[in-house]
Parts: C-alpha cells; sequence; structure tokens
C-alpha cells in the first residue's frame, strides 16, 4: 500500500470526483523538451471569465461568470498537475446581479483547485473595479494575503505600501489586491490597476493606478534570487489589441515615462512576460520603451468568457508582433525547469463556427489543443528574427558547448490580423545531460523556431482550432561542437554519433529524425550550404556535430 | 670437448644474429581481418612476431580506456585491406620489439577513417617520433589525403636502430597498415655471437701454448 501526502490525496480525491461528473477532453501531450532536471514544476493562466448574465445559461453560468468553461480549465489544469493557477481579472461580467454579489461565485468555482491541492491567485478586471470589489476580493481569496489554507507552498506574500492619506492611514489601500509571493524559483508580480479599498486612485484616475506602483514593482522583483525567474501580471495589457486602454492609461500613449521606467525595470530584472488578460485573445509580441531601449515580451491571455475581440489598428509602433489566434477558448502551462521556461498554450474551439461570437450557451464539450510553445532559460539568449532574416545570428555557449544556427531565413509569410509581419523570438538555453544519457555536449534547448501561431480569418469555418498545430520551421542548420574525449574515433563514421533531439516519447533520436520531410544523409566533414534538409554530420577538425531540420526542441551531440 | 662448445656458441651466434637481423617483415593485422559491419575492438595493445603496438592513451586524456580497433570488411570506411586504427582520440601509437631490441622502420601505409565531404579531401598530417637507442629523436610527417584511399609513405634512413616509435591519433582518424619492420642485432645475439669468437679465440691461444 503506498501513502499519499495530503497534498496528493486532495489532488487524486478531486480528480476522481470531478471524472464522476464531468466528460473531459485531454490536450495530446508532446514532451519534446525534456525535464532533465527531475525538479520541473508547472502553474497554469487562464483569463477572463465573465458571462452575460442575461444570457440563458441553464444555471451553467450563474452570476455572470463562466463557470462552465471555469470547471473546464480547472480539469486541465489538474490535469497538467499544476501547483497553482493565476487568472489575470475579470473574474464576473458585473457585480451584482439580482441584488447579489457575485464574486463569492467565481471564488466558489476555484474549489475543485483548492481540492485538488492547487492554489488559485486572481487579479481584479474592469468588471470588478469597485472600491466594494477591493475589499472583497482579499476575503473571497485570502492566499492574496498569504493567509488561509490555500496557499500549498507560495509564500513570501507582499503587497505594495502606498504613501499614507487622510483615506488610508496605514498606506495598505492594496493589500490583498496587488501582490506579490513565490512559489520554487518564481516570483510572480500581480498588478491591480482598479479603484482602491480607500476608495481612491492614483492621480485621480484608475486609468493611472498602475503608476505609483512601479517603485514597488522593481523592488521586489529586484529583490528575489538571482537564479529565480519572475512574471509579471495585470488585467490589462501594454499595448492592447481591440482595446487601446491599457495598464497605464486610456490610450496607448499615457503615462509613457512611468510605461517605461516599468518596462526598463522589468528588462534590467530578467522579466521575459508581461501577462494579461482583457482582449479576450492570443496574442504574443514584443513591447519597448519609446525610444526602444528596453523591452519585454507581453502575452495576453486567451478568453475565457462568453465574448471575443477582433483587433482594431493603431499602435504607436514599440510592438513586435509574434503570434496571434482569435476566437478560441485557451489556457497556458507554464513549466519551469531550474533556469528554463517553457508555456505551452492549449485551445479549443468555442463551439461555433469559427468566428467572432457571443456565447448564449456554454461551449461544447470539445476537446484543447496544443497550440504553441514557447520559453526561455536563464542561461540562454534571446534573438528577435524579424521576417526575412537570417537565423545565424543566434550563436550561444555553455560550459564548453556552443551552439549555432548556420543557414536559414524566417521565411514564414504570416501576419496578425492588422497585416503586421511575425517575428520569431528565438531562445536558447541549457542544461547538463544526465550520465545515463551518456552524451558528448550540454543539452540545448531552442525555442521559438516553429512558424508563427496565426489565426484570425474569420472567413474560416468550423470548429477551430481543431488540431495541434504543427511544430514545423523553416529549414535551417545547426550546430554543436561535442566534447572528442566522449567519443571514439569509430563512432564518428558510423552515422550514429551526431546531433539528436528528443521524439514524443522523450527519448533520444536522431534530429533529422524528426524533420517533417527530407532525405537522410551522413556526411562526414564540415556542413555545406548545398546540403538540403535531412543532411547530417560531423565534422570532426572543429568536434561539431550538425544537422538541416525543420523543427526546434532540445539538442544534444550524442551516439544512438 | 671445449672446441666443440666454442663452436656451438659460434654457430648459435651468427644463426640468432643471423634471425634477429633477417629481410625486413611487413605487419599486416591481416590475422586481425573480419568480414562483418563491425568495428573490433582489440584492447590495449597488438603483438605481432615480436613487435608490439601499445595504444599509451589514458582515461584522463582521451576518456576511454585504451583501444585498438580494425573496420569489417564491411564497413564503408574499410581502406580494403584490414588495418589497426588507434581508437582513443589523440590517443598515441607505440610500436617497439618485445626483446627490447632495435629495429628500421622503412615504410607504413595510412588511410584516413572515412571519406570526408570537403572540396580538398582535407589531408591529415601525421608526425612519427623515432627513438633511437642513443637517446636522440628523429621525426618525420607524412600528408594523407582525405579520401581514405591507402598510401604508402616511406620513413628515411634515419628511422634506423629505434628503440621505439610512436605517433598520434589525429582529429579526423587514420588507420595503418603495412608496417614494414627490419629487426637489428639485439644485444642477447650479440653476447652469444661474441662469446663464442672469444671461446675460439681462447682455444686457438691454448693450443700455440702448447
Amino acid at each position: 500500500m503506498c501513502a499519499l501526502s495530503r497534498r496528493d490525496f486532495l489532488k487524486y480525491s478531486g480528480t476522481g470526483l470531478a471524472g464522476m461528473t464531468l466528460a473531459m477532453h485531454f490536450p495530446f501531450l508532446t514532451p519534446r523538451r525534456a525535464l532533465a532536471s527531475g525538479t520541473a514544476w508547472k502553474f497554469g493562466v487562464m483569463a477572463d471569465t465573465q458571462w452575460k448574465s442575461s444570457y440563458p445559461n441553464n444555471g451553467e453560468n450563474p452570476m455572470s461568470c463562466a463557470v462552465s468553461i471555469i470547471n473546464a480549465l480547472n480539469q486541465q489544469f489538474i490535469h497538467h498537475d499544476v501547483k497553482f493557477a493565476i487568472q489575470v481579472g475579470d473574474l464576473v461580467d458585473v457585480e451584482v446581479v439580482g441584488g447579489v454579489r457575485s464574486l463569492p461565485t467565481r471564488a466558489a468555482a476555484a474549489q475543485a483547485l483548492y481540492n485538488a491541492g492547487i492554489g488559485f491567485f486572481p487579479l481584479r478586471g474592469n468588471h470588478e473595479a469597485t472600491k466594494t470589489a477591493a475589499a472583497e476580493i482579499p476575503a473571497l481569496f485570502p492566499q492574496t494575503l498569504g493567509e488561509g489554507s490555500y496557499l500549498y507552498g507560495a509564500r513570501n506574500f507582499e503587497s505594495p505600501v502606498l504613501d499614507i492619506t487622510s483615506t488610508d492611514t496605514t498606506g495598505e489601500r492594496l493589500k490583498g489586491l496587488s501582490y506579490s509571493f513565490d512559489y520554487e524559483n518564481v516570483r510572480c508580480v500581480m498588478i491591480d490597476q482598479f479603484t482602491r479599498k480607500d476608495g481612491t486612485n492614483y492621480n485621480s484616475s484608475s486609468n493611472n493606478n498602475a503608476v505609483d506602483q512601479v517603485p514597488w514593482v522593481g523592488s521586489t522583483l529586484a529583490a528575489r534570487a538571482a537564479d529565480s525567474h519572475a512574471f509579471v501580471f495585470s488585467h490589462k495589457n501594454l499595448i492592447g489589441q481591440n482595446h487601446k486602454d491599457v495598464l497605464f492609461g486610456s490610450s496607448l500613449t499615457a503615462n509613457a515615462a512611468a510605461r517605461d521606467t516599468f518596462i526598463t525595470s522589468l528588462q534590467n530584472n530578467g522579466v521575459r512576460y508581461c501577462l494579461g488578460g482583457h482582449d479576450h485573445m492570443h496574442h504574443r509580441s514584443i513591447v519597448t520603451t519609446s525610444d526602444k531601449s528596453a523591452s519585454v515580451g507581453q502575452i495576453i491571455c486567451s478568453s475565457n468568457s462568453y465574448k471575443f475581440y477582433t483587433p482594431a489598428a493603431g499602435d504607436d509602433g514599440r510592438e513586435i508582433p509574434v503570434a496571434q489566434e482569435l476566437y478560441s477558448i485557451g489556457y497556458y502551462i507554464v513549466t519551469v525547469d531550474g533556469p528554463r521556461v517553457t508555456i505551452d498554450f492549449y485551445a479549443k474551439s468555442h463551439g461555433s463556427d469559427y468566428g467572432d461570437i457571443d456565447l448564449l450557451a456554454s461551449p461544447l464539450d470539445m476537446p484543447f489543443y496544443l497550440r504553441e510553445s514557447f520559453g526561455y532559460s536563464l542561461n540562454g539568449k534571446q534573438f528577435v528574427v524579424a521576417r526575412g532574416n537570417s537565423f545565424t545570428t543566434v550563436q550561444d555557449s555553455f560550459e564548453g558547448t556552443t551552439a549555432k544556427i548556420l543557414s536559414g531565413n524566417n521565411a514564414n509569410s504570416e501576419t496578425d490580423y492588422l497585416n503586421r509581419n511575425l517575428s520569431k523570438i528565438v531562445n536558447t538555453g541549457w542544461s547538463t545531460p544526465l550520465i545515463s544519457e551518456s552524451a558528448a555536449s550540454n543539452v540545448l534547448t531552442l525555442w521559438g523556431m516553429s512558424d508563427n501561431l496565426s489565426m484570425y480569418n474569420a472567413s474560416l469555418s468550423g470548429f477551430l482550432p481543431n488540431a495541434a498545430e504543427s511544430k514545423e520551421s523553416d529549414v535551417y542548420a545547426l550546430s554543436l561542437s561535442y566534447d572528442p574525449k566522449k567519443v571514439r574515433p569509430t563512432d564518428l563514421i558510423s552515422g550514429k554519433f551526431g546531433l539528436a533531439t528528443k521524439d514524443a516519447n522523450g527519448s533520444w533520436v536522431k534530429a533529422v529524425d524528426a524533420n517533417f520531410s527530407g532525405t537522410k544523409t551522413f556526411k562526414y566533414g564540415p556542413w555545406k550550404s548545398s546540403y538540403g534538409l535531412g543532411t547530417y554530420g560531423v565534422d570532426p577538425s572543429t568536434k561539431t556535430v550538425w544537422a538541416v531540420v525543420n523543427h526546434d526542441g532540445d539538442f544534444v551531440a550524442k551516439y544512438l | 670437448m671445449k672446441t666443440a662448445i666454442a663452436a656451438v656458441c659460434l654457430v648459435a651466434g651468427v644463426l640468432a644474429g643471423a634471425a634477429d637481423s633477417h629481410a625486413g617483415y611487413v605487419i599486416d593485422f591481416e590475422t586481425l581481418a573480419h568480414s562483418d559491419e563491425l568495428v573490433a575492438d582489440h584492447g590495449a595493445t597488438y603483438l605481432d612476431n615480436g613487435y608490439l603496438f601499445t595504444n599509451t592513451a589514458t582515461f584522463e586524456d582521451s576518456g576511454y580506456s585504451p583501444s585498438f580497433a580494425t573496420l569489417g570488411s564491411q564497413v564503408y570506411g574499410y581502406s580494403g585491406s584490414t588495418a589497426l586504427l588507434n581508437n582513443n582520440y589523440v590517443g598515441q601509437t607505440v610500436l617497439a620489439r618485445t626483446n627490447g631490441g632495435t629495429f628500421n622502420l622503412s615504410s607504413i601505409t595510412l588511410a584516413t577513417l572515412y571519406p570526408m565531404d570537403t572540396p580538398d579531401n582535407t589531408p591529415v598530417s601525421v608526425q612519427f617520433n623515432g627513438h633511437l637507442a642513443n637517446g636522440n629523436t628523429v621525426t618525420q610527417s607524412f600528408t594523407v589525403n582525405g579520401d581514405f584511399t591507402a598510401q604508402t609513405f616511406t620513413f628515411g634512413s634515419d628511422f634506423s636502430n629505434l628503440v621505439s616509435a610512436d605517433w598520434l591519433q589525429s582529429d579526423y582518424a587514420y588507420q595503418f597498415d603495412n608496417v614494414d619492420v627490419t629487426a637489428t642485432p639485439v644485444p642477447a645475439a650479440a653476447w652469444l655471437l661474441g662469446s663464442g669468437l672469444l671461446g675460439l679465440v681462447g682455444l686457438r691461444r691454448r693450443e700455440k701454448q702448447q
């Protein structure tokens, strides 16, 4: 008989109960990236869950809260074994329905997570922006104060302390609304931008409420451990797509100085992603300061609501679009594996013909699909490769192993809805292979080579997305140096020693075996530009293995 | 009787010297031939007719225990004749006689391990070091084409009376074959021959005195 920890007991018993009542579809997992350290863990991110209270909902989405979607996401989070989930605001559509406060309904819908031993950490959105909601959130979710029974390992809770005023004699009017907390090697910083507990707003408008929090964000980011990750969450975005009211004001250019200080602070403190909601679409981009001296990745999170938005023209030239998917219901799984972070975006159809609709009923029970994966590593580098540009700028080294992309261009012709070209954000990361893997190099993780996710055309038909997005990338040649002491000379000529990658089962295979097409051909000598997809080889003079591939993932020099 | 013993010594010495310095011997490794698609491991030493090849690579330097290998005739890198190769990264091969005798190194056949896909068939340079009985060292380098065709190289006359010779495996690995060696007289044979001659001289003096 095996003993279950309290956490495991809660998790599996919760799963079992859920399984009795719900028919669930779980996405097919493709573990191309290894969880090499054995200490990898996950958290989930979801976005706006408001539901139109006037729409018929058969009781499934009460109190203007999309409980049916929340329940589906809860099961996904349990399935992925996340440690906690974050929601970036708009928990309900309206705060009061029939004279009754609606936020308790949202709080109750988190119970399945709690029962599974999973924490839940919300932000407010503009749909619960009042002074009343400000007081309500820490009461309904005491974990935002670092209190209660549902912390599940989250620790070091801290809220900003603002100046003392006549309405706030302790400076704690954001306590439990804006907050930061740690879990393992991650610090999450949550920024509330709505009316505060004392009924005030910074500089007399809720549009300014991020401004006086910039110093706190910077200090809490800077105070974390040097080898840790940090993610910043808010409801509104740095640059909205449909909405032009953003984190720092009612327009893209509002409070520009504070915004630029904020972005610079995030960059200087190693923050790669700033996540928000509000726009009800999946959208990724790089957002810069006015002078483009600093930047940060932006993730606008997919809808979990009855409604979906379409991007509207008008930006101020500070955004580099990367990926976009409209009119789907999605969530995010963040896998933290030591210095490496991989974010998987899963989405499903909203249950009607593809396009911008308002759901009148709970979405059909349809499967979620892995739509895109991206990530970074604290021990790697990031490269922004614009459309048409070469990948050969991608070069990185780690403890004696050097990786270089030798050829290939960003030939992706997809755009976003506004017909903007999409850039590829290529990230490198490194891990040390297990001794049992008998590798001759460190393990390179390469993110961002796959063709950009781009699904926005409302004239498409059917229940979309209806499949996992292809991971096929542009064709490129990748070389990796190896330690010649870890390979015999006769191994080099066999074609069995070369660049390896992980297959869908997590086993090492030849990198060219994971190609989407091409012919496998072994060469003994350096890579040549005439080599086509599937050619691979080893060059003893430079002590490198190389391969012409059309996928990313984990790579190592290894005898197979 | 004593005359007979001295004569035997003389004959033995002459025979030993003759055997020790007989015509050159070519070490062709054909006893290791295998007609398969495998790389055969032969350990750290290979002995043929009193000539010992030793792979002196260390685990610290090469990451593996020292090993010589041969390619089966079905392996793509097979040069057309069974050849030995040092199967360690920059592994050193030492050739010496087991009896401590000296030898002349006349020629050797070299072939790269695999055809390199480079415009110039990237040549491989191999340096041979010959260690003389007087403590001096002679060197000679050969350049092997990278097309893995076998090429025979001739050593200079200074590669004579060697106590040992050695050479390193290179990044672009190569195999060696047809090692042409000639033993030169060793101290034991010379002593046997000398003692026989001295015996005969002694006997002749005694006969004169008598």
